[in-house]
C-alpha cells in the first residue's frame, strides 16, 4: 500500500440473492490484488449527485469459478488430474465487508455500488475515526497493513485509560508471545504518549511476574536483534525500542527469618543500579486477606466473627486482653497469637465472658499459626507492611512483583492483598498518579465465569466498574475469555484477540465474528493481534513488534542464579549496591561476630533507600542489640486438630 | 422376469441407428441437418484421396493465441402503427490468452453499440435520435410488417457483422480462432492473417451425395474429413473447409461434438489441417458445461460470449431507459 495513494481494486457488487445492507458489502477484487481479511478499502460511488465514500474491513473472502457443478469439472478433464488444460477457468475473488464509517454519515443506507479502492494511510486513519482524536488523544496499538507500510492505528487515551471508558482485556494462548509482548508493547506506547503529549496524564504501572523470567528483565537491553520491519513499526508508532526505565523489581522473602529474597532476579551483575526489594505483608494485611489464606470454605461466620473481634480490638485498635495489666495492640502475627492465647486460656477456664466458642478461638489461633509455616517469606517479621504500596507510584514508574518463586496459595495471597490494597489507595485517591495500569494475567483463575463470589473476583468487579473514574486501569489476561467472568471482561472498553485455539472460539462469546475472522485469529501469528476498541466500528488486525528488553528466557540464560551464599555473603553484597565507602563497609562487616543477626542486617539493609550510606546502617546495626528472631511453632498440632 | 423390450435394446443391433438420452438433447433445431439449404452438388475436396474419416493426430497442443466472437441482445421496445421498434446492444471482441487465463481486452480490441432500430418514417424519429442513437433502416410504410420486422432484425446483425469484420481487419499477429465463417477474414490486399473459423450449426447440408453425407455424419471422436472447398455466394470470399468430430456419445444426436471448421484458402492451411484440426481437439478442455452446446462450444468462445454478455445492458437498465 502506498502511503496516500488508493489503488483502485474492485467493484462493489450487490445482487438480489445478496444485497449490500448499511453495515455489510461485497465486492469483486482481480486476483492478484493484495486483499484479504483484515484488510481496509474505501468505496467511491455517487447517488443522485451527491458523492459517497463508504470505509469497510474484509470480514470473509470467497473464489469461484464458472462451474455449476464439480461434474461438469470432472467431466471436463475426463477424470484425469494430470491434464493441463490450454485455458484455465475464469475465477472470481470476492470479498464481504463491514462497514467501518461513511461520509456522509447520515442518511445509514445501503453501500452503493461504487468503486472499490485499496485504503491509504489517511483512509486507514479516516476509517477508524483516529484521525480526529490522534494528535492529542492517541495511543498507538501496533499498525495495520503489510510490512512495507505499515500505518499506525491509535486507541483513544480516554477510552483505555479511562475516564470515558477504559480497561483491556486480552485473550490468547498461553506462551504464543501474544498477551505478555503486546501488553509490554502497549505500556511503552502509553508512557511514550504521556511523555511526549501535553496535558496527558502521568502513569505508572504493576505487573505481577507470575511465571519464568519474562517481566524481570525489562530495563535490559535485549539480545536479541529486532527485524527492521518491527522497528518500522516502533518508528511509525512514535515509539522509541529501548528497554523500560524507572523499573522497580520486588519479590518476597525466601524465609523472613534468612532475609534472603525468592526471586530469579539476584546477584550483582543483573542488579546493578536496579537491585530486588523486598516485599512482605504486615499483620492488617493478613486479617484483611484472611479468607484467601484459610479458604473461604474453612472462614464460617463464628471464626470470620472472631477474626473481626480481634482486628477491631488489636489490630487497628489497643484493647486489653484478659489477665493483662495493660492495653495492647497487635503488631506482629506473634503478638495476635499470644493474645489469642490469653482469650483462649480465660474461655477455657471458665473466668468471665469469652468472645467467642473456646473450640472456635482454638480453630482461629491453629490457622493463625499455620500463616507462619505457609507463608514464612511473605509475613513481616515486625508486622508492618513491605513494598510498593507502601509508597505513592512515581509516573512513568514501572513496578514488577515477583511470585514466580512462590506456590499456588502464596501467589494467591499476594494477588489478592495487592488488589484490595490498590482498590483501597484508589478509593483514597492515593496512586500517586493520574493513571495506574494493573496488569493481571490469569483471569481464568482470578475471575473465573459461574465461580463463587470470593474477595478476589469482587474486587476485580469492583475495579472494572469503577476503576476508569478513580485512575485505576485493568489490563486483564487470560487464554479462555469465555470462562472469565461477564462483568470484569464486560466492563472492558478495549479488547485484544492474539492466537486463540478453535476449541475456545466455538463458544457463543465469539459469534460476533465471520468463519473467516476465527480461523484467521486460529492461525494468527505471533506479533499480531485483532483489536476492539469504542472508536472502531469493526475489530481491526494490527501487528506489534517483540518488546526492546532482555527476554526472561534470555535473562535467565544470562543471569544465571548464583550458588546459595551465606548470608554475610549477601550483606556484603547489598551493601555494595548502596552508597558508602566500600573498602569501609569490608572493614564493619569482618570485624563483626559469626553469632550477629546477619538477617536482620540484610532486613534492614533491604528497606533502606539506595542512595542510604550502607556503611553507617551498619555501624548503627554493630551499636543496637537485635535479639535473634526464631522462626514461631505451632500452637496447636494439626494431628489433634478438632476443625482439621 | 421378463426382460422390458426397449427401443435402445432393439437399436443397439444397429449402430448407425442412435436413440437419444431422455431429455438431453435441446429442441428439434439442434438435431436437423441442413434444414435452410442443401448445395446442389458435392463440393471439391482439396486434399488428396477419397472422401474419407481422417483420425487426427494431434501434437497435444495447441497454437491459438488469439479467439474472436460477436453478441447481439435485441429486445421489441415498442412500436409505431404495428411496425416494431427493437432497442439492440451488438458487440464483439478479439480476447487473447496469455499463460491460460484470458485476458479482458482493451478498448482497442472490443466494439459495442446500443441503439434504437427503427424504420425511417416512424414519427418523432428526430427528437428520438437526439437523446438515443437511432439506426433508422429505410422501409417503405406500405411493405407488410413482417418485412420491415426481418429488415430491422438483419440490420441488428449487419451492426454485429460489420464489428466483427472491423475486429478481423485489424487483427495482426498471434493465431486467431473465430467463432463462425471467415466470411469477413480476407483483408482488402486479398491476403489474410492466421484465422481459423468454428462453424457449429449445420444450416447448409455440404454434401448432399448419401454416401459422402454419411462419411460426415459417421465421424468418430478425434476425426475429420478431408480439406474441402464450399460453395459459396457471389459475395463471399472462398474458403477451406472440413467437419471434425470433437465429442460422440451413442446416446446422442448424430451432430453431437461435429463442428465445420473454415480455414483461407491457402496451401498452408491445407498443408497443416491436420495439425489445426489437433489444436481444436486439444481445445475440448476445459468444456463448456453448464452450457448445453458444450459438445461444440470451445471453452475460449464461450468466455467472450460471457464476456459480452456482461456488457449487455440488464433488464433494469432497459427499463431505466424506457421510463
Amino acid at each position: 500500500m502506498e502511503a496516500n495513494i488508493s489503488k483502485e481494486i474492485g467493484r462493489v457488487i450487490g445482487t438480489e440473492r445478496k444485497p449490500s445492507t448499511a453495515y455489510t458489502f461485497q465486492f469483486w477484487a482481480r486476483p492478484r490484488e493484495r486483499i484479504g481479511i483484515g484488510s481496509i478499502v474505501r468505496v467511491e460511488a455517487t447517488v443522485d449527485d451527491a458523492q459517497v465514500t463508504v470505509y469497510g474491513i474484509v470480514v470473509e473472502a470467497f473464489a469461484f469459478n464458472d462451474l455449476e457443478s464439480p461434474l461438469h469439472e470432472f467431466l471436463s478433464m475426463g477424470g484425469d488430474a494430470t491434464i493441463t488444460p490450454p485455458t484455465m477457468r475464469e475465477d472470481i475473488r470476492m470479498f464481504q465487508a463491514a462497514v467501518l464509517r461513511r461520509e456522509p454519515e447520515e442518511p445509514v443506507g445501503a453501500v452503493p455500488i461504487g468503486r472499490v479502492y485499496l485504503a491509504s494511510e489517511d483512509d486507514v486513519q479516516k476509517a477508524l475515526r483516529t484521525n480526529e482524536f490522534r494528535q492529542q488523544f492517541g495511543i498507538a496499538c501496533g499498525c495495520y497493513g503489510g510490512k512495507e507500510n505499515p500505518v499506525p492505528v491509535h486507541l483513544h487515551r480516554d477510552f483505555l485509560l479511562g475516564s470515558e471508558a477504559g480497561h483491556l482485556n486480552i485473550t490468547g494462548t498461553s506462551g504464543l508471545a501474544a498477551k505478555t509482548s503486546y501488553i509490554l508493547f502497549l505500556l511503552k506506547s502509553i508512557f511514550t504518549h504521556s511523555q511526549s503529549t501535553p496535558g496527558a496524564p502521568t502513569v505508572a504501572t504493576l505487573l505481577f511476574n507470575t511465571k519464568g523470567g519474562d517481566l524481570l528483565y525489562l530495563d535490559k537491553e535485549p539480545e536479541h536483534i529486532i527485524p527492521p520491519d518491527q522497528l518500522e513499526i516502533y518508528r511509525r508508532c512514535g515509539i522509541e525500542a529501548k528497554p523500560f526505565e524507572n523499573v522497580e523489581y520486588y519479590a518476597p522473602y525466601k524465609l523472613v527469618a534468612e532475609g534472603e529474597l525468592n526471586t530469579v532476579r539476584f546477584g550483582a551483575e543483573v542488579e546493578a543500579g536496579n537491585p530486588t526489594r523486598p516485599f512482605a505483608f504486615g499483620l492488617q494485611d493478613i486479617m484483611d486477606n484472611f479468607e484467601v489464606l484459610v479458604g473461604r470454605e474453612d472462614l464460617d461466620a463464628k471464626a470470620s466473627g472472631y477474626l473481626g473481634h480481634l482486628k477491631d480490638k488489636y489490630v487497628m485498635a489497643e484493647g486489653r486482653p484478659p489477665g493483662a495489666s495493660a492495653d495492647r495492640k497487635a503488631k506482629t502475627l506473634g503478638d495476635l497469637l499470644e493474645i489469642i492465647k490469653l482469650e483462649l486460656r480465660q474461655a477455657d477456664g471458665g473466668e468471665g465472658k469469652a468472645v467467642q466458642h473456646p473450640l472456635t478461638m482454638r480453630k482461629v489461633l491453629n490457622r493463625l499459626n499455620n500463616l507462619q509455616h505457609r507463608y514464612s517469606g511473605l509475613i513481616s517479621h515486625d508486622g508492618q507492611t513491605l513494598g510498593p504500596l507502601s509508597k505513592r507510584f512515581e509516573p512513568g514508574s514501572v513496578v514488577v512483583v515477583d511470585v514466580s518463586q512462590l506456590h499456588s496459595d502464596a501467589k494467591d495471597l499476594v494477588f489478592s492483598a495487592f488488589i484490595s490494597q490498590i482498590q483501597d489507595l484508589m478509593e483514597d485517591r492515593k496512586l500517586g498518579v493520574d493513571r495506574l495500569i494493573v496488569v493481571v494475567d490469569e483471569l481464568n483463575k482470578y475471575a473465573p465465569s459461574g465461580g463463587g463470589e470470593t474477595y478476589v473476583l469482587s474486587a476485580l468487579k469492583d475495579i472494572s466498574a469503577r476503576g476508569r473514574y478513580m485512575g485505576l486501569t485493568l489490563f486483564g489476561a487470560q487464554q479462555f475469555r469465555s470462562r472469565v467472568d461477564k462483568e470484569v471482561v464486560g466492563n472492558s472498553a478495549s479488547h485484544a484477540f492474539g492466537h486463540i485455539e478453535a476449541e475456545e472460539l466455538a463458544q457463543p462469546g465469539y459469534s460476533y465474528f465471520t468463519p473467516a475472522v476465527k480461523e484467521k485469529l486460529a492461525t494468527l501469528p505471533t506479533g499480531e493481534v485483532l483489536i476492539k476498541h469504542p472508536h472502531f466500528a469493526q475489530p481491526i488486525f494490527v501487528r506489534f513488534p517483540i518488546p526492546p528488553c532482555l527476554r526472561g528466557s534470555d535473562g535467565l540464560r544470562k543471569y544465571p542464579r548464583a550458588a546459595d551464599r551465606s548470608l554475610r555473603e549477601l550483606v556484603a553484597e547489598r551493601a555494595r549496591q548502596m552508597r558508602g565507602n566500600p573498602n569501609e563497609i569490608a572493614d564493619l562487616l569482618s570485624k563483626m561476630a559469626e553469632d550477629n543477626d546477619m538477617a536482620n542486617l540484610l532486613r534492614e539493609l533491604h528497606r533502606a533507600p539506595l542512595d542510604a550510606d550502607a556503611a553507617a546502617i551498619i555501624r548503627q546495626y554493630g551499636k543496637v542489640s537485635v535479639a535473634p528472631r526464631t522462626e514461631p511453632r505451632a500452637v496447636v498440632d494439626d494431628d489433634v486438630d478438632p476443625f482439621a | 422376469m421378463q426382460q422390458r423390450i426397449t427401443l435402445r435394446k432393439i437399436a443397439s443391433e444397429f449402430p448407425a441407428f442412435r436413440v437419444y438420452q431422455p431429455g438431453a438433447y435441446r429442441g428439434e433445431e439442434g438435431m436437423r441437418f441442413a434444414p435452410e439449404d442443401v448445395d446442389a452438388e458435392d463440393p471439391p475436396l482439396v486434399e488428396p484421396g477419397e472422401m474419407r474419416a481422417i483420425p487426427v493426430a494431434g501434437s497435444g497442443g495447441t497454437g491459438f493465441t488469439h479467439f474472436m466472437d460477436g453478441a447481439q441482445r435485441s429486445v421489441p421496445v415498442g412500436d409505431h402503427l404495428g411496425f416494431p421498434v427493437y432497442l439492440a446492444h451488438t458487440s464483439a471482441a478479439i480476447v487473447e490468452r496469455v499463460n491460460r487465463s484470458m485476458v479482458s481486452p482493451s478498448p482497442d480490441w472490443r466494439m459495442e453499440k446500443f441503439a434504437l432500430y427503427m424504420p425511417t418514417f416512424v414519427e418523432g424519429r428526430a427528437e428520438i435520435a437526439k437523446a438515443f442513437e437511432v439506426m433508422a433502416v429505410s422501409g417503405d410504410p406500405e411493405a407488410p410488417i413482417e418485412k420491415v420486422r426481418n429488415d430491422l432484425i438483419k440490420k441488428i446483425s449487419d451492426v454485429r457483422n460489420d464489428q466483427e469484420t472491423r475486429l478481423l481487419q485489424r487483427f495482426d499477429h498471434g493465431v486467431l480462432l473465430t467463432d463462425g465463417n471467415l466470411t469477413n477474414a480476407k483483408r482488402e490486399d486479398g491476403s489474410y492473417k492466421f484465422v481459423v473459423g468454428v462453424i457449429k450449426s449445420h444450416a447448409t447440408q455440404h454434401f448432399r451425395s448419401r454416401e459422402r453425407a454419411m462419411v460426415v455424419l459417421g465421424l468418430r471422436a478425434g476425426e475429420r474429413t478431408p480439406v474441402f472447398k464450399p460453395k459459396v455466394s457471389k459475395n463471399q470470399a472462398d474458403v477451406y473447409s472440413f467437419y471434425l468430430r470433437l465429442h460422440a456419445r451413442p446416446d446422442k444426436s448424430s451432430l453431437y461434438g461435429l463442428i465445420r471448421v473454415e480455414m483461407p484458402p491457402e496451401t498452408e492451411y491445407l498443408n497443416r489441417a491436420d495439425e489445426i484440426a489437433g489444436w481444436l481437439l486439444h481445445e475440448r478442455m476445459p468444456t463448456s458445461l453448464p452450457d448445453l452446446r458444450h459438445d461444440k462450444l470451445l471453452y475460449p468462445i464461450r468466455w467472450i460470449e460471457e464476456y459480452l454478455r456482461a456488457l449487455q445492458p440488464t433488464d433494469g437498465r432497459i427499463a431505466q431507459l424506457l421510463g
